[in-house]
């Protein structure tokens, strides 16, 4: 009897202990794989660190010019996920299609428009109409970046780069250079004339703004990476220059009498446009979205590894 | 001395049957969800990797590099982990030609010295599924008429990083003039020729040359892949009557359409995946005449209606949309 206990009592053992030996699937129940961290070893390039670089951008959807931004951008990261930063750009401008195709505009006797009773001071003539738009000059920021995403990247299956995600948020100004404000009927409206001659003249004008946007940074080694970002920085101008406040109140027709076309005013509304004026009530909310690409450099030059 | 024997058999089959009785997997530390255990291979399928999904080894050599790992993804299992285990047995390297997979019990590994040999797989396998895309488009360029789409596309992918497709866009009834349009024009009476569409389809080519993951927040593990894709087609367009409306009304028109685009896919599953598009339909239009006549006999002319140039156009569309790819379900070739 006792041997057969002893046999039953080595067979149980046995499957015991056996069991915790088996190695494939028990590296997969309790291996170094079991619990572990999501994350581990990971290359810090941000935390404590300094970045900065040139940036290069562009703004979208432009009406009348094309904004080309030159600037830097000088970050330093409190944490791997957590930024403060300053981003200046210098803007170059470039005039649209449609600014062209305005300031190259004639009429039927092959001269440059003017402007017409029913139009001044809104429009100022084909030869004013490109110093008539807004002119951006500048954008100058501060901001929190939140970096909540940190990955990497398979170029070709060949090249592997390390790549995050971040959101920023800030405020700052921008500055621009917008047509000066005029009233037609109190004749502050320079030397400009209904025949088009005369200039414009416009204002530097700075105003304040918050920005918010996106962008990913990859990073090539520890110290050099390339970031392409989203930017939100809404403000209010008169981008065309024009007159655009108020309710319908006198339009006017296109009406031929004796081969002659002109513009007859008639009265269509009750409301005050055109009143005439280029004022404060003309400016919109411009959105001002660009994107931009520039190269980051950290320091110091050497990146730690976390745990 | 025969029960002797049968005694020492009892035992020597207990030895054998103990590796085979046990559980193979503790439910407290293991956990599959129901896909994987669907997309698993079956049992004694073993293939080696073919270079199709090469970046595999590949991928994970680069990740080691970085020295980052992943997990939440089965068994939790950290792609960085795995390869910094296999660090530490220092003569292992993760080539693909290996077999992969956890020995059975009895069966002699392939693997020299480390037990464990599991390379993370490509999250959503592409080559021979279909992706359908269901998007909808605004216009990023045109700043007198907003064009706005709704688009599919289909698209097989003949190995993982290539597909061939088709796509198709209805614009109709969503073409708006712009405020910029009305405030032009009222300023300084002048205007703009602008056009409105109808609708497009092309076929195209797709490659898809970047692939990556975030961890976001450190935690939670998502997949994402950047394409390029380029073909051509055609689409429906029209001028709106806006020099002379009184007398000029215009049809619909083919034109022949090349379109290029970069788009990017963040995936929630292995069969659908969330995506911006942005893509340029380049294509030459036909543009309303600017040119005005005083009498009805020449203002009703047709010919006259249209500019004799073509004007190059571009129109660059943001797609936003649904990215799901059939059949829902793969297998993968290698076990995890």
């Amino acid at each position: 009897m006792k041997r057969y206990i002893f046999v039953l009592a080595f067979a149980v053992v046995s499957v015991c202990t056996t069991a915790k030996t088996a190695t494939a699937q028990e590296i997969l129940l309790e291996g170094p794989l079991a619990g572990a961290p999501a994350v581990r070893k990971l290359v810090q390039y941000r935390e404590m660190r300094f970045s900065a670089g040139p940036q290069f951008g562009y703004t979208l959807l432009n009406e009348y010019m094309h904004n080309f931004m030159l600037g830097a951008k000088l970050e330093f990261n409190i944490l791997e996920w957590l930024s403060v930063g300053l981003v200046g750009y210098y803007v170059v401008n470039a005039p649209t299609k449609l600014t062209t195709h305005i300031s190259n505009s004639e009429d039927i006797a092959g001269d440059a428009t003017t402007p017409a009773d029913s139009n001044f001071p809104s429009y100022t003539g084909a030869g004013n109409f490109e110093d008539q738009v807004s002119h951006m000059k500048g954008l100058y920021m501060a901001q929190i970046g939140l970096i909540p995403l940190r990955g990497k990247l398979a170029v070709f299956e060949k090249l592997f780069v390390a790549i995050d995600g971040y959101i920023f948020l800030g405020g700052g100004v921008v500055h621009f250079e917008e047509r000066e404000l005029c009233n037609r009927s109190g004749d502050s409206c320079g030397d400009m004339n209904l025949d088009g001659s005369g200039s414009v003249v416009r204002e530097s004008r700075i105003t304040g703004t918050f920005t918010f946007g996106v962008g990913f940074t990859t990073y090539f080694n520890d110290w050099i990476g390339l970031s392409l970002e989203y930017r939100l920085a809404p403000f209010k101008w008169n981008a065309g220059g024009t007159d655009e406040a108020g309710q319908a109140g006198t339009e006017w027709e296109l009406v031929e009498e004796d081969d002659v076309v002109f513009w007859d005013p008639v009265e269509k509304g009750s409301g005050d446009y055109p009143d005439g004026n280029i004022s404060e009530e003309d400016r919109s909310w411009n959105s001002n979205q660009s994107i931009s690409i520039g190269v980051i450099f950290h320091f110091p030059l050497e990146a730690t590894v976390a745990h | 001395m025969k029960r002797t024997r049968i005694e020492l058999a009892v035992m020597f089959v207990a030895l054998l049957l103990g590796p085979t009785a046990v559980f193979a997997q503790d439910e407290d530390t293991m956990s599959f969800g129901e896909e994987e255990v669907e997309a698993a291979p079956e049992e004694g399928e073993v293939e080696d990797f073919t270079g199709e999904e090469g970046a595999v080894p590949g991928e994970e050599e680069g990740m080691a590099e970085e020295g980052e790992g992943e997990g939440g993804e089965g068994v939790g299992a950290t792609d960085e982990d795995v390869l910094s285990a296999l660090e530490d047995d220092e003569d292992l390297e993760a080539t693909g030609d290996v077999t992969v997979g956890a020995a059975a019990p009895g069966e002699e590994s392939e693997l020299p010295g480390h037990p464990i040999w599991a390379v993370q797989q490509v999250y959503a396998l592409r080559a021979h599924r279909v992706d359908v895309q269901p998007s909808f488009g605004v216009s990023m360029n045109d700043p007198f008429v907003q064009h706005q789409s709704f688009n599919v596309g289909a698209a097989f992918y003949i190995t993982e990083v290539l597909a061939a497709g088709i796509s198709f866009n209805w614009y109709r009834g969503f073409n708006a003039p712009t405020e910029t349009n009305f405030s032009v024009s009222r300023a300084t009476h002048q205007t703009v020729p602008i056009n409105e569409y109808m609708l497009g389809a092309q076929i195209n080519f797709t490659y898809v040359p970047i692939y990556g993951k975030f961890a976001l927040l450190k935690e939670w593990i998502l997949h994402w892949d950047v394409w390029v894709l380029g073909g051509g087609g055609f689409i429906f367009t029209r001028p709106y009557a806006v020099i002379d409306p009184e007398y000029r009304e215009f049809d619909f028109g083919m034109k022949f359409s090349f379109n290029v685009g970069i788009g990017g896919r963040l995936y929630l599953t292995r069969f659908a995946a969330i995506f911006v598009e942005l893509r340029d339909y380049i294509f030459p239009e036909e543009l309303e005449s600017l040119e005005t006549y005083s009498t009805a006999e020449d203002r009703e002319r047709k010919s006259d209606w249209i500019d004799d140039n073509y004007k190059l156009t571009n129109n660059v569309m943001l797609h936003i949309g649904v990215s799901l790819f059939l059949p829902f379900t793969f297998d993968y070739k290698l076990p995890k």
